[in-house]
């Protein structure tokens, strides 16, 4: 019991990443709108699918790692280094065969266009990719890339979207919650895995204080998410204060909700016992 | 009640950064998911940082506070705190000359009353502290922390370890004449009344308590309290030069150890012992005898720090006037790097008294600690050393060379007769 304990702790933050990543192209499609800019266009594989894909790849890559390492990070670099030539090449062709100012030489650009297509499908995969390759190697390079790419995914559906219009467009704030709930759940979980994982300790102790501090951090991350979205459904009242459909008068909004615990844990960490 | 210090982890600082950056970026970027996701983590740390437990009282007690080389001490702590958030982390501070053997002076609990007891070793005599515990207060998820001392440390006296050998006496040894005898309360052929027995046929008829008789009807006899014999003086070198080797086993410990077994048979023997330890200093302790005195001289043995560089020589002259006529001396010495060993013992000797020398072998203790390759700066100490101890026994003392790989045991069949 204590052994398959311990698995779960060691895998828990990688499949935090891996679990949002599925969830998040389901919950919220416009996870996938940055390809508008990357191609154009939505059309093409769905980020979902994707994920799917870099599960496989994930696999695929573990096994043959552990057939052949060496040839495999020699490979892999190789294609890293070629993709890397490619973008040299197309920047290189771009600007002084194309037509028009740069920006325009770019963005006509098919060699470059075909580079960014391949570079965003890759950054698609990699959370799915690179998590399974992380937990079935233990990579802990793979584990960063997974951290990097489910961030770059995660933040290119965020504030593209957004910042793709002039006004501030609503959007679901629960794309926001999952990417800060897988987040805090990786990180938590790396606090787990280093506080009870390999604890040379009561097993009995250690039990009742993860379960303590997985429970506290379900429910705290519960209030967290109700604080979080309560200036989003209070509607106009604090308009009399400031217009709450800016971006400034929610901030405020959101101050105000969360204050309370601010005060007090000030008071506490001042005063307290 | 000792004052608390906080302090906050690296986990705390980077989401109270994140909540901050998200809150910027998103009045920036004008982006809502930004804002939910600053709320976000913000309302968890702060969740977090405003819930703590009670100030926890703490008691731990050791099963004992005097125990020999290698015997173990269980400490019991007893861990009492309110509320029911957060967790409870203490610490119990022991001396890096102690070892854990069962369990962890380190303890994470939940809120409440609890338990936590481990065992610890003690390889090497001394005085070590133990103690304060550090009582730490977490908040639920280990973002930050009240830290405060509790209790008073306490000192756990480790005697060296003492080997039983085997009995007989010293062969140094010998009757002392003195002016007066030396009573000790143990039954032997004094004069002074002891007790009172049953008769048996070997008893002689002068011993026969008439009285007695009389009151009791059955014969019985008259026992008289033992008179001291033997004076043995030991001289312990505890110079820095003797602690070559290991912490736990160098020639200054081995000399201790073999001190402290020899002084316990001797006393057993109602012999008196007396200690002159020369290092830093020279002390001299007066032979005792009697109840007391061993615990006496293995409070003196657990005291020795080598150190210094007093020799041999300057601490017989200055013991001289300690020393009874005639008595017996053992000095126990690496006898490296101290120009004085021969005139000490020649001038112990030619004032008539049966000296032993038991050497552990610090070239020997050293060699084993760096290398087996024997090297000719090794081989020429040896015979310099070898040289010494054969000069040392021509003169009339009796020597034992002590290679490190005999035990004490090996010195105590050695010593005795």
């Amino acid at each position: 019991m204590r052994a398959v304990l311990q698995k779960a702790l060691l895998v828990w933050p990688v499949l935090c990443l891996i679990g949002a990543a599925f969830i998040l192209p389901i919950a919220v499609p416009e996870i996938g709108t940055f390809q508008v800019f990357v191609s154009g266009s939505l059309e093409g594989v769905p980020v979902f699918l994707l994920s799917v894909i870099g599960l496989v790849l994930g696999a695929a890559v573990s096994f043959l790692r552990s057939r052949w390492p060496r040839q495999t990070i020699r490979y892999g670099a190789r294609a890293f280094l070629g993709l890397g030539a490619w973008l040299v090449f197309g920047l290189v062709i771009s600007l002084f065969l194309g037509e028009g100012s740069y920006y325009e030489r770019l963005k006509g650009s098919v060699v470059i266009g075909s580079w960014a297509i391949i570079v965003w499908t890759l950054v698609c995969m990699a959370p799915t990719m690179l998590g399974v390759h992380s937990v079935l190697y233990r990579s802990t390079m793979a584990r960063g890339g997974t951290v990097l790419s489910f961030l770059l995914l995660a933040l290119s559906g965020m504030v593209y979207a957004q910042a793709s219009e002039v006004r501030v467009a609503h959007q679901d704030p629960f794309l926001s919650i999952i990417f800060i709930w897988a987040v805090l759940g990786f990180l938590e979980g790396i606090n787990w895995r280093n506080r009870y994982a390999s604890m040379d300790y009561e097993a009995h102790m250690s039990n009742i204080l993860l379960a303590r501090q997985v429970g506290f951090t379900l429910v705290f991350m519960g209030i967290g998410a109700v604080v979080a979205v309560a200036p989003f459904l209070i509607g106009d009242w604090p308009s009399t204060y400031y217009e709450s459909t800016t971006i400034l008068g929610k901030a405020l909004v959101g101050l105000m909700a969360i204050s309370p615990l601010a005060v007090l844990s000030l008071v506490r960490n001042l005063f307290g016992r | 009640m000792a004052e608390e210090v906080r302090n906050y982890t690296l986990r705390a600082m980077a989401y109270a950064a994140s909540s901050l950056t998200l809150l910027v970026l998103s009045l920036v970027l004008s982006s809502e998911l930004l804002l939910v996701g600053s709320l976000v983590i913000g309302a968890i740390m702060l969740l977090s940082l405003t819930t703590l437990p009670g100030r926890p009282r703490v008691t731990a007690e050791m099963d004992r506070t005097q125990v020999f080389e290698e015997e173990t001490v269980r400490v019991d702590m007893v861990i009492d705190s309110r509320g029911s958030w957060g967790n409870i982390e203490v610490f119990h501070r022991l001396s890096p000359n102690l070892e854990l053997d069962k369990g962890s002076n380190l303890a994470l609990l939940p809120p409440g009353r609890s338990r936590h007891s481990f065992v610890v070793k003690a390889p090497l005599r001394g005085y070590h502290p133990t103690g304060p515990t550090l009582v730490r207060r977490w908040d639920p998820l280990w973002l930050w922390y009240r830290e405060s001392a509790s209790g008073e440390p306490q000192n756990l006296t480790v005697f060296p370890a003492m080997h039983q050998g085997r009995q007989g006496t010293v062969k140094v040894s010998q009757n002392l004449h003195r002016p007066g005898e030396m009573k000790v309360k143990r039954i032997g052929s004094g004069k002074e009344f002891h007790s009172i027995r049953g008769y048996t046929t070997t008893d002689p008829f002068n011993t026969i308590n008439w009285k007695a008789f009389a009151r009791t009807g059955k014969l019985q006899v008259n026992q008289y309290e033992t008179e001291t014999v033997t004076d043995v003086m030991f001289f312990i070198d505890a110079r820095l030069v003797g602690r070559v080797g290991l912490m736990t086993d160098n020639p200054v410990e081995r000399s201790i150890r073999l001190c402290a077994s020899l002084s316990s048979a001797l006393l057993n023997m109602s012999n008196r012992v007396g200690l002159v330890v020369y290092g830093r200093s020279v002390n001299v302790t007066k032979p005792k005898g009697g109840p007391g005195a061993l615990q006496s001289i293995l409070h003196i043995l657990t005291d020795i720090t080598p150190s210094g560089q007093d020799t041999l020589g300057s601490s017989v002259t200055y013991a001289l006037s300690y020393l009874s006529p005639n008595c017996p001396i053992l000095i126990l010495s690496s006898l490296a790097e101290d120009p004085t060993v021969k005139e000490a013992v020649r001038q112990l000797v030619g004032r008539g008294h049966p000296t032993l020398v038991v050497s552990p072998s610090g070239v020997d203790f050293e060699r084993m600690l760096y290398s087996d390759v024997t090297v000719p700066k090794y081989l020429l100490k040896k015979l310099s050393r070898e040289n010494l101890l054969m000069e040392l026994g021509s003169m009339g003392a009796r020597v034992v060379d002590w290679h490190p790989g005999k035990d004490v045991q090996w010195a105590l069949l050695e010593v005795w007769e």
